[in-house]
């Protein structure tokens, strides 16, 4: 009888041992991120642009005007798009320079207000020449300096549609020039 | 008296409740867009055809285009001006824009295609200074002949000859204006005539 009375005794023990705590764990990990720095430009496909990133060409020209636009120009596209991306601090700002030794003051550039892509509206940058033809100098010269609501303009970029054309008189008859436009986006004014 | 017990759990009992924090990285997509590219080129090509052309001008000053009309000549007369004009109005019948990039010498030439009793001669032209378009100011060409009444020839005739600014004088070109009139005599009354007056522009005197 004393023996069976200490047996019942310890199995009570046992099982209240067992339940009387909640046990908790926490595990953290530490998350680490780094945003590249994007400054860069693109050309606009042939979709948003007559001419893509290919050669703009000016074919059997007769001269008897001062703007000639490029052949297989259309009006419902620009000639040429950039899109302009940058995801940094202050300004970035697109510029254009021509290296000929045989065009110079001859090549002229339209551009219209850009567009930010990420919202599909005018941006509120400024163009230097809006609307009007330019002419294109030899050094790199700003076109468009980036607004409050494209400074920063990631990942879609701003588009901006540009526009040529050039001035013959002057130019010898039976003969071909060649050119290189160069765009370029920076943060220096 | 109770004997102390390694107590062990199995995580698939799960007897008491754990709680397992666990914070998932946060991962961005960094290589999506990379700052490489700065600048883009693109190159252009221009070729320039000769240009060495002809066409007929008008303004208000410069009455016809095509055709030149005499109606209801008065065949008493031995000499009338087109329909609409008289001498010393001011206007010309007929203005010709001559362009070229060539950079050469060219001459402009006029003559008259009839049929009789309406000869060449019977045709008359003047031919005054022409004008540099691209300047406003008078051509530095020179004209053959004084400005006065010439008749047609049955040949071409030089009548201009370009000047240094001439031979280039693009986009514009040289304005030469010809007034025109006519000897009626000899024709017959109640009867139409028609002549075709051909203007060559050319490299060759």
């Amino acid at each position: 009888m004393k023996k069976l009375a200490g047996i019942l005794i310890m199995a009570m023990v046992i099982v209240l041992a067992t339940t009387s705590a909640f046990a908790v764990t926490n595990l953290t990990q530490s998350a680490s991120v780094t945003i590249a720095s994007v400054l860069s430009i693109e050309f606009a496909t042939t979709t948003d642009s007559t001419f893509g990133s290919g050669t703009i060409p000016w074919t059997s020209i007769t001269p008897d005007s001062t703007v000639v636009t490029p052949t297989g120009h259309v009006t419902s596209k620009p000639d040429i798009g950039l899109i302009c991306k940058y995801n940094g601090a202050g300004n970035w700002y697109a510029k254009v320079n021509l290296a000929t030794t045989t065009l110079t003051g001859k090549l002229s550039r339209y551009i219209s207000q850009p567009t930010n892509r990420n919202t599909s509206t005018a941006t509120n940058g400024t163009v230097t020449g809006l609307d009007a033809w330019t002419v294109i100098p030899a050094l790199a010269t700003t076109v468009y300096a980036s607004g409050t609501n494209d400074s920063l303009n990631t990942p879609l970029g701003t588009f901006i549609g540009v526009n040529f054309a050039l001035d013959p008189t002057g130019l010898a008859t039976g003969s071909t020039y060649t050119g290189t436009i160069t765009y370029t986006i920076t943060t220096t004014p | 008296m109770f004997k102390e017990r390694q107590l062990s759990f199995k995580s698939d009992r799960d007897m008491s409740r754990k709680i397992l924090f666990l914070l998932i990285a946060l991962t961005f997509i960094t290589t999506s867009i990379s700052a490489i590219d700065t600048s883009k080129t693109t190159n252009i090509t221009i070729a320039i055809e000769n240009a060495f052309s002809m066409e007929f001008y008008t303004d208000q000053n410069v009455v016809y285009r095509d055709i030149v009309p005499f109606t209801n000549v008065d065949p008493s007369k031995s000499i009338v001006y087109p329909d609409g004009r008289a001498e010393f109005d001011g206007k010309s019948d007929v203005g010709v824009v001559c362009k070229s990039n060539a950079g050469t010498l060219w001459y402009f030439k006029i003559h008259a295609i009839t049929n009789p009793p309406l000869t060449a001669d019977k045709l008359q032209y003047y031919i005054s200074q022409p004008y540099d378009r691209n300047t406003g100011a008078q051509a530095d060409g020179t004209i053959t002949q004084s400005p006065k009444w010439y008749p047609f020839s049955s040949t071409p005739t030089s009548v201009f000859t370009a000047g240094f600014h001439d031979m280039s004088n693009l986009p514009f070109g040289t304005l030469i204006t010809i007034n025109f009139a006519l000897n009626p005599s000899g024709l017959n009354a109640g009867q139409a005539y028609s002549a075709a007056v051909v203007y060559t522009m050319t490299t060759a005197p």
